[in-house]
């Protein structure tokens, strides 16, 4: 499932991770030749996709990923 | 899968990037995911077959997986990368890798600089 904004896909993303952290994964697709990026959070269950090529939405997506690593290294919860 | 160390992840993943390109139609592939040490595709132990066996494979995972870890693993086309981030690499590791992904992906545009150019030069 596409979302249309880049904060919708990002509240989106937060609560499947939050859901359950063990299940959930999260991917980074470029694709030079297009120019684009997309980004997915998936529990295998449901999923949430993000599509975009502008450099200013993937220097925000730069500080979820922070976040989404920060958070995966971390112990127990 | 054979682990690579962060940093000599981070070359190849630089390395991937750079041959992507050259190609034209290479698509990478960056996957992240919490990791604890145990192996998902086992198969989970029967609580019928007795509770030595269920002591002995919790023994095993709890020895080794110390800690809790973030995996990424990249793939490009057949070429596939994995590496482990421990909690204590995260702060050292998380700037290396975004710095690499900003770095790597300069196909993307400034779409937003244009459009407020653009509306400015028609008011």
């Amino acid at each position: 499932m596409y979302l249309k904004t880049y904060d919708d896909w990002e509240k989106a993303a937060e609560r499947l991770y939050l859901q359950d952290p063990d299940k959930a994964r999260y991917s980074i697709i470029y694709q030079h030749n297009k120019g684009l990026f997309k980004v997915k959070m998936t529990d295998d269950a449901t999923c949430v996709q993000y599509r975009s090529e502008s450099l200013q939405e993937f220097k925000k997506m730069e500080k979820f990923i922070s976040n989404l690593l920060r958070h995966m290294a971390s112990t127990e919860h | 899968m054979v682990y690579l160390e962060n940093d000599a992840f981070l070359n190849e993943l630089v390395r991937m990037f750079s041959k992507s390109k050259v190609k034209g139609n290479g698509t990478v592939y960056v996957i992240m995911k919490k990791f604890d040490g145990t192996k998902r595709a086992a198969s989970p132990v029967k609580k019928s077959s007795g509770s030595n066996k269920q002591k002995k494979t919790q023994k095993v995972s709890e020895e080794s997986s110390p800690a809790h870890a973030c995996l990424i693993r990249a793939k490009l086309q057949n070429r596939k990368i994995a590496t482990l981030v421990p909690a204590k690499e995260v702060n050292r590791f998380q700037l290396a890798y975004c710095s690499v992904l900003r770095g790597n992906m300069d196909a993307l545009k400034k779409t937003k600089k244009n459009k407020s150019k653009s509306v400015k030069a028609t008011s």
